[in-house]
């Protein structure tokens, strides 16, 4: 029964994920770099609790949900640290395999480009899951001080992966848009960068005209709605909605006891009932706007990987018709072309000039027996 | 097994297919030969799936290829001008890997592989890194690989280019034993009169078109035919070239020492006329023959120039 399972598991199993797997599992760079990250996190973990317990000291009094701060330290530098190493673990997942030419190959398979596409974005991220996983004793380190429960650094992973998922489907997409590894690294972060700010630039942008326009009509009532506290201002953060990052913002408040946006959100008086409820759901909102971001662009990613577009078949379909209706006239090539392809073929004058150059299958073509051509002439010619 | 029908394929203004038609039978050894540029690989490639072509039919088994490529992709198998290797894989991992593409695995699989690695005489090498085989090796795991779902079809590219003569005589061993197998093979290549052993039929290709194409036994005879005629005498060369002008076929006469070369446009049976004739002329004709028919100035011949051959 067991085994059956097993084998079942195995065949399910995308075989981009599995040889990334094994070839991943020969290679000492990911494990020095886990090193490397969490000695880091360590450091900051460490600092950060001497810096703590030293106030506690002149206290004379112990504080435990300062050592909340651990969590929350470790938590924005694994955010930082996420967004910076992502892209450039997916960002040459594909242009690598475009590099080492085995790209090709994998298309010449009855294999999708969608599943290679997710087959590499799933390696890119089990070894990123590494990272996280090896930072999880790090982190813990502010409940076992206290001020900690296991959920919320359940749900810190969840809102961490989310991101993950996020970015790393803008790095794949861009490795497979860009050719080279270097310019598709370039290129995600670029577009990372694009994407995350947008939203803020909108949502800034639009406080920033009201404020303009509040200074110059002098109106106290949009002067005080300017603020982006203000509960009348409250459907403007739903902009941010789709953004990754305000959902992880927002996390971080609510383990920390802030005041987080889906709190702003929830007083203000707009939309009616419908705003309490969607700001109470805006963590699992925001998940599902990641999610739907990131399909999008592996498919983009997988559209752009098929050599064969869908569009492009229906063209060669009706060409094909049309020519098929042509079949008379010399081959059936459209009018406007004809000139510019047949001229080098004709023959001068020996009748031959309505044949289209289709070779006999039994012998050989005029162009063995009637050796001087036009087209051989020329190229004698330019020799 | 394959038809092709006014393939047309453009990049950018430059047309590398130009209406190309092909036909290729089911079991035949199919040899693609054309100067560089003249859209070999572009072909195979449409064949393949990996490139679009601009208008035009390709059939592979019955199957339109340009529409419904996810279908042919189990019928064909591409060896491509390049390796594409991973170098951390062993051989074995390597087919398994592309295997496991072709949804195929476990024991099966195994034995599958254990039989291609045999066919192509990797047997011992198993368990050695991709990135240690030399180069013919490599080639021939590259056609195992293509080999690994048991294709109706199989696409070589230049699958004997930079192989030393060892090299190239194994990789035709192999093709060969495909062959027996009842394949159907295309190759490309440069190397004509290699192609001419291990190929029933031939096409060769320029500017994206077919300019020549058929059985190999065809085409040799043809080639023979444009060749010189050499004619060695013993004395009486003036007579002999006084006959050799009256004769309607002879176009070119030049001499050479005690030899007279000709161009003769006849086939065998005014061959043989034009040598009674010089006998009762009373030459004495000590050699008459014709250059045997040569694939490589055949191939020189249709693509017009030997710079253009290699
Ligand atoms: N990706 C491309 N972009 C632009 N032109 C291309 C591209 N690929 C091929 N070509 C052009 O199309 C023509 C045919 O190329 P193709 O590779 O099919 O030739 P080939 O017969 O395989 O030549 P070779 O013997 O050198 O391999 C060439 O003139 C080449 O310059
Ligand atoms: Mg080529």
């Amino acid at each position: 029964m067991l085994d059956k399972i097993k084998h079942i598991r195995k065949m399910n199993m995308n075989p981009i994920l599995k040889k990334e797997l094994r070839l991943g599992s020969r290679s000492i760079r990911i494990p020095l770099a886990v090193m490397f990250y969490d000695i880091v996190l360590a450091a900051i973990a460490v600092i950060n609790i001497a810096v703590v317990s030293m106030g506690n000291r002149m206290a004379e009094d112990i504080n435990f949900s300062g050592y909340l701060s651990v969590f929350q330290v470790i938590g924005w530098t694994q955010l930082g640290i996420t967004m910076l190493i992502v892209p450039i673990l997916t960002a040459g997942s594909i242009a690598g395999e475009r590099e080492k030419q085995t790209l090709e190959i994998m298309l010449t398979t009855p294999k999708k480009p969608i599943t290679i596409i997710c087959g590499k974005l799933l390696a890119s991220l089990s070894n990123y899951l590494i990272f996280v996983i090896s930072s999880i004793p790090i982190m813990a380190i502010a409940f076992v001080l206290g001020g900690m429960n296991w959920f919320a650094l359940l749900g810190y992973i969840v809102m961490v992966i989310v991101l993950a998922v996020y970015l790393g489907s803008i790095g794949v997409f861009c490795s497979s848009v860009f050719k080279k590894t270097i310019i598709s690294i370039v290129m995600s972060f670029l577009l990372e960068g694009l994407i995350l700010s947008i939203p803020f630039c909108i949502f800034f942008g639009v406080i920033i005209v009201v404020e303009l326009v509040a200074e110059i009509y002098n109106d106290a009532m949009l002067n005080t709605a300017a603020a982006w506290w203000d509960p009348n201002f409250g459907i403007l953060p739903l902009i941010l909605t789709v953004h990754p990052l305000t959902g992880f913002f927002d996390y971080m408040m609510r383990v920390m006891n802030l005041t987080s946006i889906s709190e702003i959100l929830k007083s203000a008086n707009c939309f009616g009932k419908i705003m309490p409820i969607l700001a109470n759901a805006w963590i699992p909102l925001n998940i599902i706007c990641s999610g739907g971001i990131s399909y999008f662009f592996l498919r983009m990613a997988a559209k752009s990987l098929n050599p064969l577009k869908k569009g492009k078949k229906k063209k060669i379909a009706a060409q094909n018709r049309y020519m098929q209706a042509q079949q008379k006239k010399p081959a059936g090539v459209p009018p406007q072309e004809q000139a510019q392809l047949y001229q080098p073929q004709q023959p001068p004058a020996n009748g031959q000039a309505t044949q289209p150059p289709v070779p006999d299958m039994n012998g050989i073509t005029e162009r063995l027996t009637q050796p001087d051509l036009p087209a051989r002439q020329e190229q004698k010619e330019s020799q | 097994m394959v038809t092709i029908h006014n393939l047309t394929k453009s990049y950018g203004r430059f047309r590398a297919l130009n209406n190309l038609n092909l036909h290729i039978d089911q079991g035949d050894i199919f040899g693609f030969v054309g100067p560089n540029g003249a859209g070999k690989t572009t072909t195979m490639r449409i064949i393949c799936g990996l490139l679009q072509a601009d208008w035009g039919e390709v059939y592979i088994d019955g199957v339109d290829a340009l529409m419904h490529n996810d279908m042919i992709k189990r019928k064909v198998g591409y060896v491509p001008d390049f390796f594409g290797v991973y170098d951390n894989f062993k051989v074995m991992e390597y087919m398994e890997f592309y295997g496991s593409m072709y949804d195929l695995n476990g024991e099966t699989l195994h034995k599958t592989i254990l039989g291609l690695l045999d066919l192509v005489n990797l047997s011992d090498k198993q368990d050695a890194y991709v990135d240690g085989l030399s180069r013919g090796m490599k080639q021939r795991l590259c056609v195992a690989r293509a080999l690994i779902h048991n294709p109706k079809l199989l696409i070589l590219d230049e699958p004997a280019s930079g192989l030393d003569p060892r090299a190239r005589f194994e990789m035709k061993e192999v093709l060969k034993n495909l062959g027996a197998m009842g394949k159907t093979i295309i190759i490309s290549s440069h190397i004509l009169p290699e192609l001419g052993e291990m190929c029933n039929s031939i096409g060769v290709m320029e500017k994206g078109n077919l300019v020549a194409s058929g059985k190999v036994e065809e085409i040799t005879r043809r080639s023979r035919h444009s060749n010189p005629l050499t004619i060695r005498v013993l004395d009486n060369k003036d007579t002999a070239i006084q006959i050799l002008k009256q004769t309607p076929w002879v176009e070119k006469i030049s001499i050479r020492d005690d030899s007279i070369i000709i161009a003769f446009s006849g086939d065998d049976e005014e061959m043989s006329q034009l040598l009674s004739a010089l006998v009762t002329g009373g030459v004495k004709v000590s050699n008459f023959h014709r250059e045997p028919g040569n694939l490589e100035t055949l191939f020189l011949e249709i693509t017009g120039g030997a710079k253009d051959a290699r």
